[in-house]
C-alpha cells in the first residue's frame, strides 16, 4: 500500500469511528508519517500488518480523545521494526497528551509527573495520603536523572497518591525494550504504567484505555512475535 | 477434544444467564472465550504434544470468571490459569486448568464493590522512618531522600484506604519478604525491581486480610487467589504443610459444601447453591 492508498485507507477508517476533524486528524498523521519515514526509512510500501498498527494507534487517541495535530502536542506516532522487518506504528502519547488525559479522567487528577535529579533532594515527611513530596533544590533542569515520580490525587477524598520510579529500573526497562535514549516520555510511560497498576480501572474508563495504550508500544517493541488471532473454528476448539 | 454445538450454545447460554443475574453486562460470551483461548493456547505451547484438554475445567473457569465479573483481559491481568496434568481412564495425558485470582484482580474487585478507595504502598529502609499510630489511622512516613542512600530494606508496608473512611496498614519485614523471595524462585526478587516485588507482596497480604469483611463478592473471589498469595499467606502464619491443589470437580463440591455448612445468610447461600448448580450442570457433573 503506498502512502496516498494509506492515506484513502486511513480516512476511511477515521470516519467510521469518529466524523469529527476527520480530515485533518489523517492529514497530521500522514505528515507525521512522512517526517519519520523520510529520516529514518525512506518510501516505504505499507504492509496489512504496518497497517493494522496504525489503525490501533488511531484508535487508541480517539478513546483517549487525543489529537495527532502538532500544535497541541498531545500524541504523536513512534516507529518500530520487528524482527521479521516489518514496520509497527505505535502510538506516542506526549506529556500534553497525559494532562489532556486526566483532565477528562473522572476518578483521579494528575498533580505531578517530573523528572528526579541529583541535585536535588526529594524528601517524605507526611501521612501517607498526604502530598508526600517536599522538593529542595534547583527548578531547572541542571543535573543527571536519578528518577521520575508522579503524585496523583483522588477526586473522591482528596488522597495523594505517589509512584516513584529510579534510573535503574528505567534503565532496566529500556534495555528490555531495546530503546537506545532514555526520553522523558519514555520514563512517564513507564511510571504512569506503575502508577495506574494498583488504580480502578473498569472497562472502558479513561484509565482503562490509557493503560491499554500505554502497553501497546512497550508490548509491540518487546514481543516481535506475529499477535495470534484466533478463527472461528480455531475457537471452536476449545469453546 | 472439543466442545459439540449444543455444549457450547448451552454453555452460552449459562454465561449469558450468570452475567445477567448479576448485572455484568461488560462481559460477552465472545470476547471472554477468545480471551481464554488465548490464555489456553499460551499454556499449551508448554504441554507435551497430544495432550488432552479437560472440556469441563474449560467450562468451569469461563463460568467461574463471569460469576466473579472478572474477564480474562491480558490488559487488566485480573486472572491467571494454572495447568494440571494428568492421565485420564484411557492413560491418555490430559490437561485441565484452575482459576486463579490476581491481586489486581482482588483489588478491582474491591474498587468495584466499593469497599476500597485507594491504595499506597511502600517500602521502608532503615534510614527511614515510618510511625504507625493507633488501628485505622494512617502511618507518619518519613524519608530524607527519596532517591538517595536510604540504608537496607527494613520491610514494606500497605495502606488501603476504605470507602469507610478508616485505613488499614500491613505490614511485612524483610525476613518475611525475603523468605518469600527464596521460596518463589523468581530472579526479579534479586534484580533492581526487587521494590516491586516487596510492594506486591504486601498488597496481597492486605488484600487477603480484607475480603472476608468487606462485601461477599470479593469473599468469593478470594478463594481463588493465586498460588503465590498462598505461599505469602502460609509464610505469615508459620504454616509448613504443602498448598493442597484441589481439581475443579473437588474445588466445586468443597464450595458446595462449605456453602451449605456456613448458612451465613439465607439468601446468599441460595445465590451460591443456584451457581453451583449451574456449574454443575453445565459441566455434566449435575443431571
Amino acid at each position: 500500500m503506498t502512502l496516498l492508498q494509506l492515506q484513502q485507507h486511513l480516512l476511511r477508517f477515521y470516519s467510521s469511528i469518529s466524523k469529527t476533524q476527520c480530515c485533518q486528524e489523517i492529514e497530521a498523521i500522514i505528515c507525521i508519517l512522512n517526517s519519520k519515514m523520510d529520516i529514518e526509512q525512506g518510501p516505504v510500501d505499507y504492509l496489512p500488518r504496518t497497517v493494522s498498527t496504525i489503525e490501533k494507534s488511531i484508535l487508541l487517541a480517539h478513546k483517549l480523545a487525543l489529537s495527532f495535530n502538532p500544535k497541541k502536542k498531545q500524541a504523536s506516532l513512534d516507529i518500530s521494526m520487528t524482527n521479521s522487518r516489518d514496520l509497527s506504528i505505535l502510538l506516542d502519547i506526549r506529556e500534553n497528551g497525559i494532562k489532556h488525559i486526566f483532565n477528562n479522567e473522572p476518578q483521579y487528577d494528575l498533580e505531578v509527573l517530573k523528572l528526579a535529579f541529583d541535585n536535588e533532594t526529594y524528601s517524605v515527611n507526611h501521612r501517607v495520603f498526604d502530598n508526600n513530596f517536599d522538593t529542595n533544590g534547583l527548578d531547572f533542569f541542571n543535573g543527571n536523572v536519578v528518577g521520575a515520580y508522579c503524585v496523583l490525587k483522588s477526586r473522591k477524598n482528596d488522597n495523594m497518591l505517589t509512584t516513584t520510579i529510579n534510573i535503574d529500573e528505567l534503565n532496566s526497562i529500556a534495555r528490555f525494550y531495546n530503546t537506545d535514549n532514555l526520553t522523558p516520555h519514555f520514563c512517564y510511560r513507564q511510571l504512569l504504567k506503575r502508577a495506574i497498576k494498583t488504580l480502578y480501572t473498569p472497562h472502558d474508563s479513561v484509565l482503562f484505555n490509557l493503560k491499554e495504550a500505554l502497553s501497546f508500544q512497550d508490548a509491540l517493541k518487546s514481543d516481535n512475535k506475529e499477535f495470534k488471532q484466533l478463527s472461528q473454528s480455531e475457537l471452536a476448539t476449545y469453546l | 477434544m472439543t466442545f459439540t454445538r449444543e455444549n457450547l450454545k448451552h454453555l452460552k447460554n449459562e454465561f449469558e444467564e450468570v452475567c445477567t443475574q448479576h448485572k455484568f453486562n461488560y462481559l460477552s460470551f465472545n470476547e471472554e472465550s477468545r480471551l481464554l483461548s488465548n490464555c489456553i493456547n499460551e499454556k499449551m505451547e508448554f504441554a507435551a504434544s497430544g495432550t488432552e484438554i479437560q472440556m469441563n475445567s474449560v467450562a468451569t473457569v469461563l463460568l467461574t470468571a463471569a460469576s466473579l465479573g472478572l474477564s480474562f483481559s491480558t490488559t487488566l491481568n485480573h486472572l491467571s490459569l494454572s495447568i494440571d496434568t494428568f492421565n485420564d481412564d484411557l492413560n491418555l495425558p490430559t490437561v485441565r486448568f484452575e482459576l486463579h485470582i490476581t491481586y489486581r484482580g482482588l483489588l478491582h474487585l474491591g474498587y468495584e464493590t466499593g469497599a476500597i478507595l485507594n491504595v499506597q504502598t511502600w517500602v521502608v529502609y532503615t534510614k527511614d522512618k515510618l510511625q504507625l499510630s493507633a488501628n485505622e489511622q494512617r502511618p507518619l512516613l518519613i524519608i530524607d531522600n527519596i532517591f538517595g542512600d536510604r540504608g537496607d530494606v527494613a520491610g514494606s508496608v500497605c495502606i488501603v484506604a476504605m470507602s469507610t473512611g478508616e485505613y488499614i496498614t500491613s505490614v511485612m519485614s524483610a525476613t518475611e519478604l525475603d523468605a518469600i523471595a527464596v521460596l518463589s524462585g523468581n530472579p526479579g526478587w534479586f534484580g533492581c525491581f526487587a521494590d516491586e516485588f516487596r510492594k506486591k507482596q504486601v498488597i496481597k497480604r492486605a488484600l487477603r486480610n480484607l475480603p472476608s469483611k468487606l462485601h461477599p463478592r470479593m469473599a468469593e473471589a478470594s478463594k481463588y487467589l493465586a498460588p503465590e498469595s498462598d505461599q505469602a499467606n502460609e509464610l505469615s502464619n508459620n504454616a509448613t504443610e504443602p498448598r493442597k491443589q484441589l481439581n475443579p470437580v473437588e474445588h466445586l463440591s468443597h464450595l458446595y459444601a462449605q456453602v451449605n455448612q456456613e448458612q451465613v445468610n439465607q439468601e446468599q447461600a441460595e445465590v451460591h447453591e443456584e451457581q453451583i448448580g449451574n456449574v454443575l450442570t453445565t459441566t455434566g457433573f449435575l443431571s
